[in-house]
């Protein structure tokens, strides 16, 4: 599984990668600190999902740096070698990424069953034993998973209509849309680097957001 | 109950406490808070295993008064407000 990314881009989807992984850390600390002072479920659960994400991306960033230090310092690598560097990063990203989505749509459905969120996850995750298109299969789950997630806030939205809740129902629409603009990514390059831009309006919507309700203070 | 209105009876009760200079009777909670007593009960129980009130007993009388956690309750209670509505926990 590889992505057909632009040569030129690839630099900048290291930093971007990187960025994603801070502004969701960012997020996430942010919802432990609310749990901490509220001891409210979602907002630990919040936190956690948000916390895969982040993972998931410097995950990939720190991997696919290294991969390219070592080419760097080599000049020689072989492409078993890159090819196992990459989907090792690839692999782990996927499943952090998921997990983050499933627990961020577990919060959303304000239960509190293991069982669900345990279905939830293994249904997700189980599919990928059963493809060898493994880039497709992750986008699309993410995009399936990421309907619910958006409904949820599009329902918060419309419940109170403010500035705040539609730079975060509209940062997680355009999470959605760059899944679908990325299934196209895997066999079009140039999709890569518009789902990648679509990505940081979104994270950098969310962080807007933050940076709103803490200067608030 | 949503959480925010839940948040918001936590936010009742705990200034209700920081009012009487951080102690009160139950009572005058019940008073504040416009709670049947069954509730207040529950919410005090929560409260005081969540650490953000404690107890103290006197000539058989409760008084309940507001540790740090609840005195950083009330003071970050916007902050959380907004981020719970905002990214949609409640």
């Amino acid at each position: 599984m590889v992505y057909v990314i632009p040569e030129w881009f690839f630099g900048y989807d290291i930093a971007l990668n990187l960025l994603f992984g801070i502004i969701t850390l960012i997020v996430s600390l942010y919802a432990f600190k609310v749990y901490k002072l509220s001891s409210l479920k979602q907002s630990k659960l919040f936190g956690l999902s948000f916390s895969f994400i982040s993972i998931s991306y410097f995950i990939q960033s720190f991997l696919t740096i290294i991969l390219l230090s070592r080419l760097h310092v080599n000049k020689i690598i072989s492409l078993a070698s890159f090819t196992t560097w990459y989907n090792l990063a690839l692999s782990l990203h996927i499943l952090l990424f998921i997990l983050g989505l499933v627990t961020l749509v577990y919060m959303t459905l304000n239960v509190n069953s293991k069982k669900i969120f345990s279905m939830i996850l293994l249904l997700s995750l189980s599919t990928f034993l059963f493809t060898n298109d493994a880039l497709h299969l992750f986008h699309f789950i993410s995009a399936i998973v990421l309907v619910f997630i958006f409904y949820h806030y599009m329902l918060n939205l419309l419940n109170k209509k403010s500035l705040k809740n539609l730079l975060v129902t509209s940062s997680f629409g355009l999470i959605f849309i760059s899944r679908i603009i990325f299934m196209v990514a895997v066999d079009y390059s140039i999709y890569y680097v518009i789902g990648d831009i679509i990505v940081l309006v979104a994270y950098l919507l969310i962080l807007i957001n933050l940076i709103i309700i803490i200067g608030k203070k | 109950m949503r959480k925010r209105e839940r948040l918001q009876v936590i936010y009742d009760i705990l200034k209700a406490i920081g009012d009487k200079n951080g102690k009160i009777k139950p009572t005058h909670i019940l008073y504040k808070s416009n709670l049947s007593h069954q509730m207040m009960e529950e919410y005090l129980k929560e409260l005081i295993s969540g650490n953000f009130i404690q107890e103290t007993q006197y000539n058989g009388s409760k008084s309940y008064s507001l540790t740090q956690k609840g005195f950083d309750y009330l003071n970050k209670y916007q902050v959380i407000n907004e981020f719970i509505d905002s990214f949609g926990l409640n």
